[in-house]
């Protein structure tokens, strides 16, 4: 639902749940998740003033 | 909409985030919360001498697709916290559009809720109720407090759903999806 990566950031290695060894299937499991159904949000950001005039 | 407080439990005094300086009111809050659709689940686990315990939610959310990684949250002061906070496993099931009695049954403080329910034990003893959309099994990898609430992160060890319906929440009321 959200936009795509601009790049495959590998996950962080100095975090042991970041790993692949599961044995689900992804796309599978992604459907799995897909039966709990969820409101939908924007999720907006901005950069402080200071910053904003330095651009 | 998870157990009601058995007692009112202070958060943890270490935890920075757990102060009421908030000026916002916190029932308008949730209120404002409630805007926020949600489909319905109860959490279940198994305590240490195996019996079943149990609680409606809706703060189940996914986190992560690779590895495979959920959190929910309950409330530190839930009658339930010691069972979920000294279980290796938890159970997510997510309620179907029928099952709006069993969701009910399982939001009220009550030492009788498996009674007339059917399920069978999974991963850690954790209950898998019949009849919902979905299951996800879940070893618990970590606890987080979150101000009033523990988060639990767990790792998805199996699951399983189908093409029911789906039970929905928002704004207080239990409803049902009608798509476009």
């Amino acid at each position: 639902m959200t936009g795509g990566p601009d790049f495959p950031g590998a996950p962080d290695p100095a975090n042991e749940l970041a790993s692949d060894q599961s044995s689900l299937d992804p796309r599978d499991f992604r459907n799995a998740l897909g039966t709990y159904a969820t409101g939908v949000t924007i999720i907006t950001a901005g950069l402080p003033l200071a910053c904003r005039q330095k651009t | 909409m998870t157990d009601g407080p058995d007692f009112p439990g202070a958060p943890d005094p270490a935890n920075e985030l757990a102060s009421d300086q908030s000026s916002l009111d916190p029932r308008d809050f949730r209120n404002a919360l409630g805007t926020y659709a949600t489909g319905v689940t109860i959490i279940t686990a198994a305590d240490q001498a195996g019996l079943p315990y149990g609680l409606t939610c809706n703060s189940f959310t996914s986190v992560s697709l690779n590895p495979p990684l959920v959190l929910w949250s309950l409330v530190v002061y839930s009658r339930n916290m010691s069972v979920f906070q000294n279980a290796s496993h938890f159970a997510v099931n997510v309620l179907g559009a029928s099952q709006q009695e069993l969701a009910v049954k399982f939001a009220m403080p009550s030492s009788r809720k498996f009674e007339g329910v059917a399920w069978a034990p999974g991963l850690g003893g954790a209950p898998l109720l019949s009849g919902g959309v979905a299951n996800f099994q879940c070893r618990t990898v970590d606890r987080y407090y979150g101000g009033d609430h523990v988060i639990f992160l767990g790792a998805v060890e199996a699951y399983s759903y189908n093409r029911d319906e789906s039970l929905l929440f928002a704004r207080g009321k239990y409803g049902r999806f009608v798509g476009e």
